[in-house]
């Protein structure tokens, strides 16, 4: 398998630091794991690095997560790169719309690592062989 | 102005909050989190408090308010770590109380999809109190987990649907 490389979105360094110990609890060990604090950031952070996964908080301040994902498009940075949105909401409302945004995937906080195994590993399959 | 009115019962609004604790402590903390009798706090301490506003089909607001330590300890078992400085703790029950409004809320199916959130502020200091003008609901609720003790504050009004 090559090495994988994710970047964690999020304006909480503690939900940061929790999702990169999640994805190792899970087994799921990425080479390198870049942090963003804000959608601004995770933008400039893909001007100059290519990962494979990006896990991406919704509720932020400056620049929220579904605004983040519209300009991703956008600049057609990290194209073909799944976008995992991780929330506290969960109504069929919000996941419709962060799907309808380009998301891959969804998790809703709090969360296990196994939680996030189960939603990560079938967006894996095809970049990691 | 109408007000939006719901189907659920306020009583059961401090049922699922004691529920969304103990899912947010068990799962995120991995330590359980139970509702204990308020008798105040014990001491003049420095505390840290997190506020998130909710709006739509209810507003108003959750408010998280622990001693320093407790603050420090929630971070520790967020994190894994045991030496977060005081920002890791403001920043950890900002988190705390965002994941407790959120999975309080998503129990209520016409606050699910109805009521959104606000990014979390948190206020540090000593003896701090909040005031708000008199709402119609309003919750506060202590649990304990493990020495650590911590107050949770709903209060509000329902509203519109966003």
């Amino acid at each position: 398998m090559r090495d994988l490389k994710a970047l964690i979105v999020d304006d909480s360094s503690v939900m940061r630091k929790i999702v990169e110990r999640s994805l190792r609890a899970a087994g799921l060990n990425f080479s390198d794991v870049f942090e963003a604090g804000s959608g601004v950031e995770a933008l400039e952070v893909l001007r100059g690095k290519n990962v494979d996964l990006i896990f991406s908080d919704i509720n932020m301040p400056h620049m929220d997560g579904l605004e983040f994902l519209r300009q991703l498009k956008a600049a057609n940075l990290a194209p073909g790169v799944p976008v995992v949105m991780i929330t506290t909401e969960s109504s069929g409302d919000h996941v419709m719309q962060v799907v309808e945004a380009g998301a891959k995937g969804y998790i809703r906080k709090p969360f296990t690592p196994d939680q996030v195994k189960d939603r990560v590993l079938p967006l894996l399959e095809g970049i990691a062989g | 102005m109408k007000l939006y009115t719901m189907q659920a019962k306020p009583e059961s609004f401090e049922q699922r909050l004691d529920l969304a604790v103990e899912e947010v402590f068990g799962t995120m903390l991995g330590v359980s989190c139970a509702p204990v009798e308020a008798v105040g706090w014990t001491t003049r301490q420095e505390t840290i408090g997190a506020i998130v506003g909710m709006a739509g089909a209810m507003r108003g607001s959750c408010v998280v308010h622990v001693s320093r330590a407790s603050g420090m300890r929630i971070a520790e078992l967020l994190t894994g770590k045991a030496d977060n400085d005081q920002g890791m703790a403001q920043d950890a029950l900002g988190e705390l109380c965002n994941m407790i409004a959120g999975t309080w809320k998503g129990g209520i199916p016409e606050l699910a999809s109805g009521c959104m959130l606000s990014p979390p502020v948190v206020i540090e200091g000593y003896d701090f109190r909040l005031h708000s003008q008199p709402s119609p609901f309003h919750i506060q609720s202590r649990y304990q987990f493990g020495p650590d003790e911590l107050d949770v504050t709903l209060h509000g009004e329902m509203g519109k649907p966003v």
